[in-house]
């Protein structure tokens, strides 16, 4: 024995002022070669604790799968509703048929009083109220009450919003049939204002072409000249009587030739009577002419103002800009839209379990193991011999940490198991980055109490109270809109909110690293505080600690 | 300091709290031999023991080891000190080996010499049959020797041993008690407490009483009970029982230290014949019996009751 120690003393640095014969000291050595072998420790004390080793391992795996299975999914189960109508009607009755078509089972309850029961003692999910002969009138009076049990706050938003959603797209189809029909007359109204107008222009065309018409003929009546001369036989008789004197013409052959005029004279006479009275015929055919022109010209300002005023109409239907028929019936759809395109119910709680999850695990994994590493004992040894302090809480944290990296392997092998098609390579990178900083906050604050408290009772008690705050004081449970802002500008510096924001960001709506700065910074100084506590706390527990 | 001071304790003080555990203790540690300090449970001792290897620091007073103030070469005092923990400090779940490496390790050993180290070790405490198993595998008898081989992985200068006992049977307590002498004669200084004095007594070549945060006497076993047996003791047991008329009589009559205990009287006198002379007269003149009379000289139990009782 003393040999190996001469043999050591030829490497070993001999402290000046110190007597040689017994002050010597190893010089230190690498200090990552003492942080391995107090990691590689922690890590066999861990493993050789069966049951720590099986909680802290597999325990992630079991619950992040349990959960993965039974929420991946986009739609409500089992959900039983209760409906009630003193009198259904065909519409009620619609409605309810649609609601079956879906998910839910539908009973109907014999009075209104008993289907609220029915959800009071849980046998029923919602209860649908509908008013008696529900129908569609203008008198109608068609509000239908849904009833949930506000007690299962978790769920009765969700079932009443769903059931809302159904019952006004019933209502929608309804109201769709009803806006139909106007929209169609009012199609059918325009199509024949603008026939009529074509009508319209017809006539007016027709009517300046009569107008024309009889502009021509007034004007061709008025060109017929037929103005004559009265039969002057002075001349004629002269003629003849110097023609009986010069050829000895008898008398009676003047006498015929005499009768022969008179006779032409007289059909003379009655020709030109027959011309006055053409005259006059004409005369008034003008008159009436005038008139009719009048008169066309008078329905030609009628009809111009007419097919100005369907134009007017038809302009006035044409205006209007929404024709579709579920823009008219719902101007304003107040249906409920997911904020992200992610179709599973797991996705949006993953967040909150994911954090739920290492908070959890972390918190309890490291006090537990600070906890272990002081009842051992052995914990003294560590503090007497010459190695820095902080090495020893650097290894439990590298312990711990290592341990955090396998379930974080874990839960990112899960996660890609189920969301490969909907998550990008980063998301998967990026969550699991943050697990690692969220985890290590957590292991921190672990530490923190396995430092402060002395037994596995109340290290646990504290670790789980600790939880519990952060949880309560967490969207997880209730909307921190249901505190007072006071409260909520303290509360929003939640560790677990914080890690929630982070993990929301990067599942739900694909952020980038630049997009989760601000929360993971926040989080690293987080860090940073409960070290510097963590290290007061394990100084103040060695003054305190009992070897005897 | 003398010559022989090897670790010398100057006036030191601690309480935790309100509780005052040691008030300016004073004690030297010779160079040579194993010491003992012997006390009663809460005394101090473990107190005295962690504030000597630099663990604790007093409110008051100082530690030198070779004259050199110990909390100013701390570091190097870890590697001079070993320390066994009354409840043992050794991990369980870890085997024998691996106990002994990682210890090794922080104490900046080199792994060849933690190897031939480690076998050194096993072979002195018997232990290498045990080598591979896990420390809470271990009977008490070798659990406790696996927490010793511990405190001597980096070959310390001083091995303070903690009521290492304590738990243990007659037969692991001479077996445990032999190789702590052994301990001692390879050349590494022993310090030991114990409450099983009459084995302690056995091995130690110097010995310390401390109570109420006090030394009261330090020597070496045959010092101490010389100092004592200069006074026979008498233990006697009356019929009456009437005591407090009795002691009285027999201080008057040169009784140094008389006290009760139980049904008996203890009288530690040099005047024995004078004394047993009174309490014949004592009972003839009461009309009480005498049951039971012994006549011893103090054994260092004894010693320790004498001397806590001052």
């Amino acid at each position: 024995m003393m040999a190996l120690f001469k043999k050591a003393s030829s490497i070993e640095v001999k402290t000046e002022s110190i007597n040689q014969n017994f002050f010597v000291e190893r010089p230190p050595i690498n200090p990552a070669i003492k942080l391995f072998y107090t990691v590689m420790k922690n890590l066999k004390l861990l493993i050789r604790s069966k049951f720590s080793a099986l909680i802290f391992l597999f325990g992630p795996l079991i619950i992040i799968t349990l959960v993965a299975l039974a929420f991946n999914t986009s739609t409500l189960f089992d959900l039983n509703i209760a409906t009630y109508s003193s009198s259904y009607s065909p519409l009620s009755n619609s409605i309810i048929e649609n609601l079956s078509d879906s998910q839910y089972n539908i009973l109907k309850i014999e009075s209104e009083e008993e289907c609220i029961d029915a959800v009071k003692s849980s046998d029923f999910q919602v209860c649908v109220i509908f008013p008696p002969d529900m129908l569609l009138d203008n008198s109608a009076n068609n509000i239908v009450k849904i009833y949930v049990d506000n007690s299962r706050i978790n769920i009765a938003n969700l079932i009443s919003s769903q059931i809302s959603t159904k019952v006004s797209v019933e209502a929608s189809a309804l109201s769709s049939d009803l806006v139909t029909q106007i929209l169609t007359v009012l199609d059918s109204s325009n199509t024949k204002t603008v026939e009529t107008q074509a009508t319209i222009t017809k006539i007016l065309s027709s009517n300046i072409g009569a107008q024309e018409s009889t502009s021509s003929l007034s004007s061709t009546l008025e060109g017929i000249d037929l103005s004559y001369d009265s039969l002057d036989t002075t001349e004629l008789t002269s003629e003849i009587n110097s023609l009986k004197t010069e050829y000895n013409v008898t008398d009676s052959d003047i006498s015929s030739m005499t009768s022969l005029i008179s006779s032409l004279e007289s059909d003379y006479a009655a020709l030109g009577a027959k011309i006055d009275t053409g005259k006059e015929s004409i005369t008034t055919a003008g008159t009436s002419s005038t008139s009719i022109t009048s008169s066309l010209n008078s329905q030609e300002s009628q009809l111009k103002e007419a097919n100005t005023q369907l134009q007017e109409i038809s302009e006035t239907i044409n205006a209007i800009a929404i024709t579709n028929v579920a823009s008219i019936v719902s101007p304003i759809k107040t249906t409920v839209e997911p904020i992200s395109a992610i179709n599973s119910y797991l996705l949006y709680i993953l967040p909150t379990i994911l954090v739920l999850l290492i908070m959890l695990v972390s918190l309890l994994q490291s006090a537990s193991s600070i906890i272990t590493e002081k009842e051992s004992r052995a914990y003294f040894r560590n503090f007497i011999t010459p190695t820095n302090e902080f090495l020893f809480m650097t290894g439990e944290f590298v312990s711990n940490f290592i341990i955090l990296v396998l379930q974080t392997s874990i839960l990112i092998a899960v996660l890609y198991y189920f969301f490969s098609d909907t998550l990008t390579g980063q998301a998967f990178a990026l969550t699991g980055l943050c697990l690692l900083v969220i985890g290590s906050f957590f292991i921190l604050l672990g530490m923190l109490f396995g430092y402060i408290f002395n037994t596995k009772s109340t290290v646990t008690l504290a670790t789980i109270s600790a939880a519990m705050i952060m949880l309560f004081f967490s969207n997880a449970i209730l909307p921190l809109e249901t505190l007072s802002s006071y409260t909520r500008n303290i509360v929003q510096y939640n560790p677990f909110i914080i890690s929630e924001l982070l993990l929301k960001k990067i599942l739900l709506f694909g952020a980038t690293f630049s997009g989760i700065t601000e929360p993971l910074y926040l989080l690293l100084g987080f860090s940073f505080a409960v070290l510097v506590g963590a290290i007061l706390a394990r100084s103040f527990s060695k003054k305190y600690f009992n070897t005897g | 300091m003398g010559k022989e001071d090897f670790i010398r304790v100057d006036n030191i003080s601690k309480s935790f709290g309100n509780q005052t555990v040691l008030s300016n203790l004073s004690l030297s540690i010779p160079r040579e031999g194993i010491f003992g300090i012997m006390g009663l449970s809460g005394c101090g001792k473990t107190t005295l023991l962690n504030i000597i290897i630099g663990f604790w620091q007093p409110e008051a007073g100082t530690v030198y080891y070779n004259g050199l103030n110990i909390r100013e070469h701390q570091r190097v005092m870890n590697q001079l000190f070993g320390f066994a923990t009354q409840a043992g400090s050794v991990y369980p779940k870890l085997t024998v080996e691996e106990n002994l490496r990682y210890f090794a390790r922080l104490y900046n050993m080199k792994r060849n010499d933690i190897t031939i180290r480690i076998g050194e070790v096993l072979n002195l405490m018997e232990l290498e049959a045990s080598r591979h198993v896990l420390a809470e595998e271990l009977s008490t008898g070798m659990y406790r020797r696996l927490d010793i081989a511990c405190s001597m992985i980096h070959n310390p200068k001083v091995l303070i041993l903690d009521e290492p006992t304590g738990n243990l049977d007659p037969v692991l307590r001479k077996k445990l008690m032999a190789l702590i002498k052994r301990i001692d004669d390879s050349g590494t200084k022993v310090i030991i407490t114990s409450h099983l004095l009459g084995e302690i007594e056995k091995i130690c070549d110097t010995l310390a009483i401390i109570h109420h945060g006090k030394i009261l006497e330090i020597g070496s076993p045959d010092q101490l009970k010389d100092k004592y047996t200069r006074d026979q003791i008498i233990k006697i047991e009356t019929k009456k029982k009437n005591y407090d008329v009795l002691i009285p009589i027999l201080k008057k009559a040169g009784g140094k230290n008389i006290f009760q205990k139980d049904r008996y009287v203890y009288i530690y006198t040099r005047e024995t014949d004078k004394i047993l002379i009174t309490i014949l007269s004592y009972i003839k003149t009461k009309g009480d019996q005498l049951l039971s009379v012994e006549v011893n000289k103090p054994s260092i139990e004894e010693v320790f009751e004498a001397a806590t009782r001052k």
